[in-house]
């Protein structure tokens, strides 16, 4: 059978020179270190702790979102992931004297990686709210998103009230799952694994609705400036770093880390340089307490 | 996970696993009637005495067959949407599946009819029957009766592929879908995923027996 | 269609790491794949045998263990196990991971789907196994019969 060898040969050809040029990039697979991680200026604590675990391991891990600018997003050119997010588990891991190592954690899955130890923090767009405080822990809120409504600019829809009837995108696992089913019950909801899904729905036309949080879907715009925000703030959405429920300890030491890098500026830094240069109001950094943010939630 | 709770879970959640379990069922549904009809089209190609005819089966039969689902799934929504085409999410999923099942249905279909022998179409050319005709009353319904079996594994094969339509981005609500959203809602994955499991379970035993009652009637063994 | 064809919308192939990232996914794919077939196989031999065993019990066990899992839609396997699969089991692939090995084996998850891979296609090989077996043997017990001597068994067990 001639033809069948062929393809065979040419079949392998491709693995082989697929191997060959994946070879190459080696040298840029690395991490990039987040500043050193030298122990000594690092407190160090009891190896039965889960912080002493990590220091023992000699790195956390960091769920994070690899498709959401400007949090978290993996950059094809640097194969890293960068963003938000990304600076600030960069900023506990260097506290801690460990390395940070990223995975990527999509909305139904970050809680279930807490919860098995997949991941030691999850740092990925993850809003506070009562439900969630029940599984696991979190941390003081870190930053302040609110809902917002994503349509293209030529749409009709305006608000919340136009959107019955409607093809609504947003993730599995989300909060506005249930907030939309709430405010906009005539609405119908598609539901995707991740927000970049949504960004190729609305762009193809196959949803007329976006619904997240306004970071997410200011990363949208910046990607494709036919889309525009619309409606009122539909929630409020204060983001907390998730850890397993019960690691108190853990908590306190982030909320440590958090509050520094609120009052020497490097809060303000990171906010500067992934959002601030895109949206039109400034924010402080967020002075909300967690008890605040879950009765936010009801 | 005690059985109890198991069973309390499921009437506690039961309307998203059902109406999920029913969408796959339609899926499945839309997907074999095309896969069959355009399945049955290449095979009838690819055995006709025209050689560009048997290339043209030849083509869609390798292309179907050597692309991923998922892939297919996202080049017939999200591509063809992007080229202008305004092709819902629920033409494109069955279609998908249809058409990458057809693909398995023809070779299988070509099998079948390999296997009624050259002289029974020799014979009936000789009696005065036109090529089509031959296709349609000797062929055909023997061929069929020959694959009863291989079309049932490819309509289980299609069951269990019909879960990735749910897991791309077609946002369609089949019952993976449903066991996904279940689970993030409650965050018992074990009990979500049992359940789900117990649905396609209970969709392919119904269609191997199915295939099992068919095949006890109607096939032919060679 | 025109989109299709405008060459501005191929460019992405050429700028920037673009298409070397997209191959080395695809390499990933395939390194998955074969350690996947390799275990797939030794699992499936096994599983049909024990398909094949006389004790009934066994056989009867081995057959439902092979007919659910035949009939679970892989992803639907992939996805539970990433989920389920416990933590110590990923832990401990990733401490044993060889360092020879590509960067792609280094997290746990490729365990998960490994595990699921494994579990799907060494059913669906021992229900091959199984069956060319057992028509090879119902074949040969016909021969043996219409002989009315004993022929060899060339059907290996």
């Amino acid at each position: 059978m001639q033809g069948k060898n062929w393809r065979v040969i040419v079949a392998m050809l491709l693995a082989a020179a697929a191997f060959a040029v994946a070879a190459c990039g080696d040298d840029e697979e690395e991490e990039p270190a987040g500043g050193g991680g030298g122990g000594q200026s690092a407190e160090q604590f009891d190896p039965s702790t889960m912080l002493g675990k990590i220091q023992e391991n000699r790195e956390i891990t960091i769920g994070v979102k690899y498709d959401v600018p400007p949090f978290g997003f993996q950059n094809p050119q640097t194969d890293s992931v960068e963003g938000f997010d990304v600076d600030l588990g960069k900023a506990v891991a260097e506290k801690l004297g460990v390395e940070p190592k990223f995975i990527e954690a999509i909305s139904d899955n970050r809680i279930p990686f807490l919860q098995d130890g997949t991941a030691d923090l999850i740092l990925s767009t993850m809003t506070i709210n009562a439900e969630r405080a029940q599984e696991i822990e979190f941390s003081n809120p870190y930053y302040v998103a609110s809902g917002r409504i994503l349509t293209k600019s030529d749409s009709p829809i305006k608000g919340l009230e136009d959107l019955a009837g409607k093809r609504v995108c947003t993730a599995l696992g989300s909060t506005y799952e249930e907030t939309i089913r709430e405010q906009a019950p005539k609405a119908d909801l598609k539901l995707v694994d991740s927000y970049s899904e949504c960004l190729e729905l609305i762009q193809n036309g196959a949803v007329d609705a976006v619904s997240t949080d306004d970071v997410i879907l200011t990363g949208m715009v910046i990607q494709d400036d036919t889309l525009h925000m619309v409606g009122d703030e539909l929630t409020t959405e204060p983001y907390g770093a998730g850890i397993k429920k019960g690691e108190t300890e853990m908590v306190d030491f982030v909320n440590g880390v958090l509050e520094e890098m609120k009052q020497d500026g490097r809060w303000q830094e990171i906010y500067d340089k992934w959002v601030g240069q895109y949206v039109e109001k400034k924010q402080d950094p967020p002075t909300m307490s967690l008890q605040e943010a879950i009765e936010l939630s009801g | 996970m005690t059985g109890f709770a198991l069973i309390s879970f499921l009437e506690e959640h039961f309307d998203a696993y059902a109406s999920g379990f029913w969408v796959t069922v339609r899926l499945v549904a839309v997907s074999f009637a095309i896969a069959m009809a355009v399945g049955t089209f290449m095979a009838a190609l690819r055995v006709a005495p025209v050689v560009w005819l048997q290339r043209l089966g030849a083509v869609y039969v390798e292309t179907f067959r050597n692309v991923p689902l998922l892939v297919l799934l996202f080049i017939s929504f999200a591509g063809l949407r992007r080229a202008g085409v305004d092709i819902n999410a629920w033409v494109a999923g069955t279609a998908s599946l249809g058409l990458y099942t057809g693909a398995y249905v023809a070779e299988a279909l070509r099998s079948g009819v390999f296997s009624v022998g050259k002289g029974q179409i020799e014979a009936s050319l000789s009696l005065g029957l036109t090529y089509r005709e031959t296709l349609r009353h000797v062929v055909l319904p023997q061929a069929f009766r020959t694959v009863i079996s291989p079309l049932g594994s490819l309509t289980i094969a299609m069951i269990k592929n019909s879960a990735i339509i749910g897991v791309s981005l077609l946002a369609l609500g089949d019952l993976l879908k449903q066991a996904r959203i279940v689970s993030s809602r409650t965050f018992q994955t074990d009990e979500a995923f049992f359940w789900a499991a117990v649905g396609y379970l209970l969709l392919t035993v119904a269609a191997t027996l199915l295939v099992r009652g068919l095949e006890r009637r109607f096939a032919i063994r060679r | 269609m025109s989109y299709l064809f405008d060459p501005g919308n191929w460019e992405w192939l050429i700028t920037g790491n673009n298409a070397r990232f997209i191959l080395e996914g695809f390499l990933i794919n395939l390194e998955i794949a074969v350690i996947a077939m390799v275990f797939a196989l030794v699992v499936g031999l096994a599983l049909a045998l024990l398909r094949l065993s006389r004790n009934p019990v066994v056989s009867f066990v081995a057959g439902i263990w092979v007919d659910v899992f035949r009939n679970l839609p892989l992803i639907f396997l992939i996805l539970y196990m990433a989920l389920a699969l416990p933590i110590s089991w990923r832990d401990a692939w990733e401490e044993n991971v060889p360092g020879w090995a590509p960067e792609a084996y280094r997290s746990g998850f490729v365990f998960a789907a490994l595990v699921a891979l494994v579990l799907y296609n060494s059913a669906v090989i021992a229900e091959s196994c199984a069956r060319a077996s057992s028509r090879c043997r119902a074949a040969s017990r016909r021969r043996r019969a219409r002989s009315g001597s004993a022929t060899g068994s060339r059907c290996g067990t």
